[in-house]
């Protein structure tokens, strides 16, 4: 069982991921926004975060800077986005995120992606 | 004549001995004496005492000389005439350089005329304090006053207060001392008020043995009208800049649009497509089959919604020009054998063939991955889609260049007349009637693909008779 941190400011969005990976057997643990996820990040361990790209206050890739300051161990941090013109993974990737997931997410293999873009399936 | 000095010998040339006892007529020409010129003078000196005038005379050699004669009557103690006394001045010098002097006089009045006269240009002279000292016919025209008005101004009449009040005029006499001429473009004002453009030419004009300066010869031309076409040449240019700026600007504001836009059509069909898809999977509990049925309804209209919003997406980005594609060698069997895969249960579904070629084997194109993947799957499925009966073969062919993919179905067809829309994109959409789910863009962008990646897309097709659509891509190594 894994510990996944959900960072998503769409409230259907992130009921929906949370169910796909509790009903998958995880733990999911949420924020919607990215000041409360860093603090999240602090206070526990989690073995994946899920981050969204636009986010109120702080976007993803600033999110994503903080998260690999203040997390002792490296995590596996992946994109979820609805940004899927060209060229917006690359950049995603090449900003440091594991992953790169794009929305509309498939229920079906959307836990399985997650698991194996983190190396734990 | 009956004496003779050594002046009359240096002027006429006759020596004492040759000329004594002959008549004084032979000093005359031969017009002269055909008039009795000769005998008219002595008959004058003989009335009135003297007779006295100047005139060509004829020396011994031929020659002619301009004299100053002067005939004085010689009268004994009883006032009878003995004889005429004859002074003659070889007056040829002066009368040299007077000529001279009136030719001169008359060249100088020939280039003031000609000067006084030419319209094109405005040429007068300045006093070395900047007062117009001559006017002619150009300085009227280009700067409207007469001689009249003008003659004894100072020049700074012609520039705008606030080049007066830099002193431009007298800093443009100090250049043209100073250097011997100066020559400008700028504003200058007419009689009335209004602007002209000037070119200015200031020379220095000095003694040319004491050096001393006499004045300026100014020579003015109007460029009004070459200076307006500049400025209006510079304004449509200008115009051009800013437009060009702002289409920039619209431009990346359109971009802009379409990532957010993509973005947030994106956002709420996450949520409808994916619980819609637990629902199905059944992990929120089992649907009946109506339910399932239904739920499945959700899932093709929400597909389609997003096929919708990716094609019209990638097609406004393709036609402003924003669409950059790599050009990559590509395995095309792996990418055909790909999509193959993909609609094969859409095939299947419709109890349809779907067959590829072993042509397609080992052959590589040049292109951008995706692209390619998105025009075979979008004329394969299209192939499906609009085949009742029979199936969609795909096969290949080359030439040094290019390679042909050939997608063949056995479908409906399209008629002639329509074969000229398909690939039109948003204008398509209003105008052709679809039983069949699709965007309707699918072609329009596929085509436009095809053409960024330097290929091409054809069809050869008839009501009834199924299409052929073929693809054409640069050929690998």
């Amino acid at each position: 069982m894994a510990k996944i941190l959900l960072i998503e400011d769409n409230e259907m969005n992130m009921e929906l991921a949370k169910f796909l990976i509790e009903s998958a057997g995880h733990e999911c643990v949420t924020a919607m926004e990215g000041f409360s996820g860093l603090e999240l990040a602090k206070e526990q361990e989690f073995d994946i975060v899920l981050l969204d790209i636009q986010l109120p206050k702080m976007d993803g890739f600033a999110v994503l800077k903080q998260l690999r300051k203040v997390c002792a161990r490296r995590v596996p941090v992946i994109a979820v986005s609805s940004y899927a013109m060209a060229g917006d993974r690359e950049r995603a990737l090449s900003a440091g995120f594991d992953g790169y997931i794009t929305k509309p997410i498939k229920s079906a293999k959307f836990v399985q992606e997650v698991m194996a873009t983190a190396g734990l399936s | 004549v009956r004496t003779w000095n050594a002046g009359a010998e240096r002027i006429k040339g006759y020596r004492a001995d040759e000329i004594i006892g002959k008549s004084f007529s032979v000093f005359y020409t031969p017009e002269s004496n055909s008039k009795n010129h000769p005998q008219r003078e002595l008959e004058h000196a003989k009335k009135f005492g003297v007779y006295e005038e100047e005139g060509w005379r004829v020396r011994k050699d031929g020659s002619l000389f301009w004299a100053d004669v002067v005939i004085t009557a010689v009268r004994d103690g009883n006032s009878e005439l003995i004889g005429f006394a004859k002074v003659t001045r070889d007056l040829t010098e002066r009368r040299k350089s007077d000529q001279e002097r009136d030719q001169a006089f008359k060249a100088a009045e020939t280039f003031r005329l000609m000067v006084a006269t030419v319209k094109d240009y405005a040429i007068f002279m300045l006093d070395p304090e900047g007062r117009v000292m001559t006017w002619n016919e150009g300085a009227q025209r280009i700067k409207g006053y007469s001689e009249s008005e003008i003659i004894g101004k100072h020049f700074s009449i012609f520039y705008s207060d606030e080049a007066n009040a830099r002193k431009h005029p007298q800093e443009e006499l100090k250049i043209a001392t100073k250097e011997g001429r100066y020559e400008e473009e700028g504003w200058r004002l007419r009689k009335d008020g209004s602007r002209f453009w000037a070119n200015v030419v200031i020379t220095a004009v000095r003694d040319t043995e004491t050096g001393e300066l006499l004045g300026f010869a100014k020579v003015t031309r109007d460029l009004t009208e070459r200076k307006r076409t500049e400025e209006e040449r510079e304004k449509a240019a200008s115009e051009l800049r800013q437009l060009n700026h702002e289409l920039i600007k619209a431009n990346s504001a359109k971009d802009y649009f379409l990532a957010n836009m993509s973005h947030e059509l994106r956002t709420p069909l996450n949520s409808i497509i994916g619980f819609n898809e637990v629902m199905l999977l059944g992990l929120s509990g089992p649907l009946n089959d109506t339910q399932r049925k239904q739920a499945q309804f959700i899932q093709r209209a929400a597909d389609h919604l997003l096929s919708l919003i990716n094609d019209i997406l990638d097609l406004a980005k393709v036609e402003s020009g924003n669409m950059s594609l790599a050009s990559i060698e590509l395995q095309l069997s792996t990418i055909l054998e790909d999509v193959v895969a993909t609609l094969k249960p859409l095939a299947d579904e419709r109890k349809l063939s779907l067959e590829l070629a072993e042509s397609c084997k080992n052959n590589s194109v040049r292109g951008d991955e995706r692209a390619v993947k998105q025009i075979l799957t979008n004329l394969i499925s299209n192939g499906i889609k609009f085949t009742d009966e029979g199936g969609v073969a795909v096969s290949c062919s080359s030439d040094d260049s290019h390679v042909f993919i050939q997608i063949k179905d056995t479908g409906i067809g399209i008629a002639r007349t329509d074969q000229s829309l398909l690939f039109k994109g948003f204008v398509q959409l209003a105008r052709a009637q679809r039983k069949q789910e699709g965007t309707g863009l699918g072609l329009a962008l596929s085509k436009r693909l095809a053409i960024l990646m330097n290929g091409d897309i054809s069809l050869e097709s008839d009501t009834g008779k199924g299409s052929t659509f073929t693809l054409k891509l640069l050929k690998g190594k």
